[in-house]
């Protein structure tokens, strides 16, 4: 019923969400700011209020408990410490459950209270520090299980549990008495769990201990309770702490839903097959569009419209008199309806089209709880945020680049101590860049570490099985560092949390290539290792260059074309066999389609050869075709699971005149040699 | 004469003999198209054609039952099929007509040399036999 807000809601959920994500981020690396908290404040405010009016009491509750502490804060009634910002991660997180539960929308609920409790008590905790600091009481003693349990019994029961401690005057004449009046108080009051000094030692109290605490439980409030207390005679101080659902130990739990989701990440990643496409079904699959973007598509529809009355008008005409006016309007229509075509194709396409900031704000959070974990420090610099992509590009390109992330934080920048040794700073720098190429959006993850060793690669591979010992003799440096990507690889020495789960570098490649895209390595040993990735701007349109194989016509897609080349017979020269081609020094093997596809070879006789030199990574082949028809966009359509995956074929299109021509895979036809 | 079954089928003709798809699992009955040709694919499939902007796969059903290749003619029909998520086409020499069988029995071991595994059976109509195919089988045919 409340579908349309439902949508809207989660919207300005996860904007606010991610906005928390990076303020507190920010409150952690530059320290307080007013006009950090201030925005922090005001995040977690708007979404009380919108949670409220969609009554979700769950998010309502935390948010304002988040509020309230924050207003603290901002009131400098609570200072800016390392638990304060881990207990406002611990709540965001917490969020975040509360969103995947509104997702999900099936009323199931993730239990916030230890979470709210926790809020809670850090004010009470920290405002009471503040106001009673001067008065120095011992440590609260450690519980045995019988009385947590007791504990918890009562907090069940909706009691209220906090630990007293008291300071007896000394001019207090009779202190076993007056202890005895204060304990039988507080009984009278509610319950008391547990007494300090022993309620049966009373007699042996000796003058020095001045000090009392209670374990007490009752229906009060904590300022009911010091109300209370106040009252009681011959007290000189009173400290009143909640009894935490224990801070530490929430922690810890939050820690280890922490991992458990990382498990679920993990089997995400080691279903080899549908890798990334497993996707939860909760998904938004909104978009927001400016209204700016929204006018200009309802004008391109307008006009066109217009050209539609305008042919309908000719058509008319022409038959009732077919005149060379007519025929030649016809034709300024067309050319019209063109223009207003690409127009609208490429409006469409940016409505689609998100800043690759969506995706790049997950980031910082990923990499400071990673370098956390893995006890390295990093500098996380990002560029090139108002780059924009495809929307499904985004999402698809996510995991990948998490990946590449990970193994970066794990496997690349070396410990602190040990970039002292090599004598680097103890911080490394992590680089993650996004900008538009061309026609393609490219993605540099760069890491200042240790790089990839060639020589440990080889050994790998040997030791692993990827290759045999006279594949290895035949390797080139580049070759060597590329085996990273071959299926059943992995260099870490030792499985860690982080990555290095054995599946790894050869799913991140096939998925980019999926994408149409291609990843590439640069590394230098002892200076860093850097991924770039190429990819097309959209999915569904590409540009392609049309070839002929015999009477056939092929598309092979732009971004993997380097250039065309003609050569005459006498160019080509063979190595081991194998046709070779010399392009400015580089040998690059030619490759017939024709053999590829197992169709006859046509036109043997023919002096010139019509070559288009495509690449995948930093491969490059040589494809002979029997001619070349010029490159135009074509809509990507795929062969459907009966015909299933072809290698060497990514896709088919409709060309202009009605007949369906296959796209080339150029990967695949690269990686079959 | 009673019928005993009132389902269906549109019947069809390769190399003279007659075969037979149930209509309900038909969506519709085409002229020959230009054909794309696929490389590496099963050999029975011929190509894939463009439906009104869809891509389908066709298949050949000739190759399947081992007869000649032969060149198509005017009355070369494609019969476009639903297969589970998929639409397929299915190349036939000539379509006869929609035709209800009077009793229908189980395919014996080989139907005049094919493999009587694809078919569901055969119908018995005024004109003789016609073969029933069982499209799962058809379709999902492994390369052998």
């Amino acid at each position: 019923m409340l579908s349309e807000y439902r949508e809207v809601f989660i919207e300005e959920l996860e904007e606010q969400l991610q906005l928390m994500d990076e303020v507190i981020l920010q409150l952690e690396q530059e320290g307080e700011t007013d006009r950090v908290i201030q925005s922090l404040f005001r995040a977690a405010h708007t979404l009380k209020g919108s949670s409220a009016a969609m009554g979700y009491e769950e998010m309502k509750n935390l948010t304002h408990e988040m509020e309230h502490l924050l207003d603290q804060v901002r009131g400098k009634a609570i200072a800016v410490t390392g638990p304060l910002i881990e207990l406002l991660f611990q709540s965001l997180d917490c969020l975040k459950e509360l969103k995947i539960d509104v997702l999900r929308n099936d009323g199931s609920l993730t239990d916030i209270s230890s979470c709210v409790g926790d809020l809670q008590s850090f004010v009470q905790l920290s405002t009471e520090i503040e106001v009673r600091e001067s008065v120095d009481f011992s440590q609260l003693p450690t519980l045995s299980l019988e009385q947590s349990l007791k504990i918890q019994e009562c907090q069940d029961h909706g009691l209220k549990v906090h630990w007293i401690s008291l300071k007896l005057s000394p001019e207090c004449v009779i202190r076993g008495a007056r202890f005895y009046v204060i304990h039988s108080n507080l009984n009278h009051w509610g319950e008391v769990l547990h007494a300090l000094p022993d309620i049966d030692g009373i007699d042996d109290l000796g003058d020095e201990s001045l000090e009392l605490q209670f374990l007490y439980a009752g229906s009060q409030s904590h300022e009911e309770l010091q109300e209370l207390v106040a009252e009681l005679t011959e007290v000189t101080a009173v400290k009143i702490e909640p009894q935490l659902t224990d801070l530490m130990g929430a922690i810890e739990s939050t820690e280890s839903t922490d991992r458990k989701s990382d498990v679920q990440e993990q089997i995400v990643i080691e279903d080899q097959g549908s890798v990334f496409n497993v996707k939860p079904q909760t998904q938004t699959q909104t978009i927001r569009v400016s209204v700016e973007r929204l006018d200009h598509l309802m004008n391109l529809v307008g006009e066109l419209v217009i050209d539609h009355t305008r042919i309908h008008q000719v058509e008319r005409t022409q038959r009732r008199q077919f005149t060379e006016e007519s025929v030649n309007e016809l034709g300024q229509i067309s050319d019209h309806l063109s223009r207003i075509i690409a127009d609208l194709q490429d409006s469409v396409m940016k409505t689609r089209m998100l800043p690759i900031e969506q995706l790049f704000n997950r980031f910082p959070r990923m990499v400071r709880d990673l370098t956390r974990d893995l006890g390295k420090e990093i500098e996380l610099v990002i560029g090139g945020k108002d780059t924009e992509l495809d929307r499904t590009l985004i999402e698809e390109i996510a995991d990948p680049l998490i990946h590449l992330i990970r193994n970066a934080v794990d496997h690349g920048i070396e410990s602190p101590a040990q970039r002292e040794l090599s004598g680097k700073n103890r911080k490394g720098t992590l680089q993650i860049r996004a900008a538009h190429e061309d026609n393609q959006v490219v993605i540099y993850v760069e890491d200042d570490g240790a790089g990839i060793d060639p020589a440990r690669m080889r050994t790998s591979a040997l030791q692993k099985g990827v290759i045999s010992p006279e594949e290895e003799a035949l390797l080139s440096e580049r070759e060597a560092i590329e085996l990273i990507f071959r299926p059943g690889f992995s260099t870490a020495s030792k499985v860690s949390d982080v990555s290095g789960r054995g599946v790894g570098m050869d799913i991140v490649r096939s998925h980019i290539e999926k994408l149409n895209g291609i990843i590439d390595i640069e590394t230098q040993l002892g200076q860093g290792t850097s991924f770039k990735i190429k990819l097309p701007l959209t999915l569904a349109i590409i540009i392609g260059l049309l070839v002929k194989l015999n009477d056939q016509t092929f598309i092979i897609p732009m971004s993997n074309i380097a250039e065309i080349v003609r050569i005459t017979r006498n160019d080509i020269e063979t190595v081991r066999g194998q046709s070779v081609i010399l392009l400015r020094n580089q040998v690059i093997p030619i490759v017939w389609l024709h053999d590829h596809f197992n169709m006859p070879r046509g036109n043997e006789e023919k002096s010139h050869i019509q070559l288009v030199i495509v690449g995948s990574a930093e491969k490059r082949l040589a494809l002979a075709v029997d001619g070349l028809i010029g490159n135009q966009e074509i809509v990507i359509k795929s062969l459907g699971s009966y015909i299933g995956k072809v290698n060497g074929i990514a896709g088919s299109t409709i060309l202009g005149d009605g007949k369906v021509a296959l796209i080339l895979e150029v990967s695949g036809i690269i990686n079959q040699r | 004469m009673q019928a005993t079954s009132k389902e269906q089928y549109v019947e069809f003709v390769i190399e003279k003999e007659q075969y037979a798809i149930q209509i309900q699992d038909i969506h519709e009955i085409i002229k020959m198209q230009d054909i794309t040709q696929i490389p590496n694919v099963r050999p029975y499939v011929k190509g894939v054609i463009n439906l009104r902007g869809k891509i389908v796969p066709v298949i050949c059903l000739r190759y399947l039952f081992h007869f000649e290749q032969q060149e198509y003619s005017r009355t070369t029909r494609i019969i476009v099929v639903h297969h589970q998520e998929d639409t397929v086409g299915i190349i036939v020499d000539r379509v006869n007509k929609v035709a209800t069988f009077s009793d229908i029995q189980a395919p014996p071991e080989r139907v005049g040399g094919i493999d009587g595994n694809y078919f569901v059976g055969i119908g018995l109509t005024d004109n003789g036999l016609v073969a029933i195919l069982k499209l799962n089988e058809v379709l999902l045919r492994e390369e052998e």
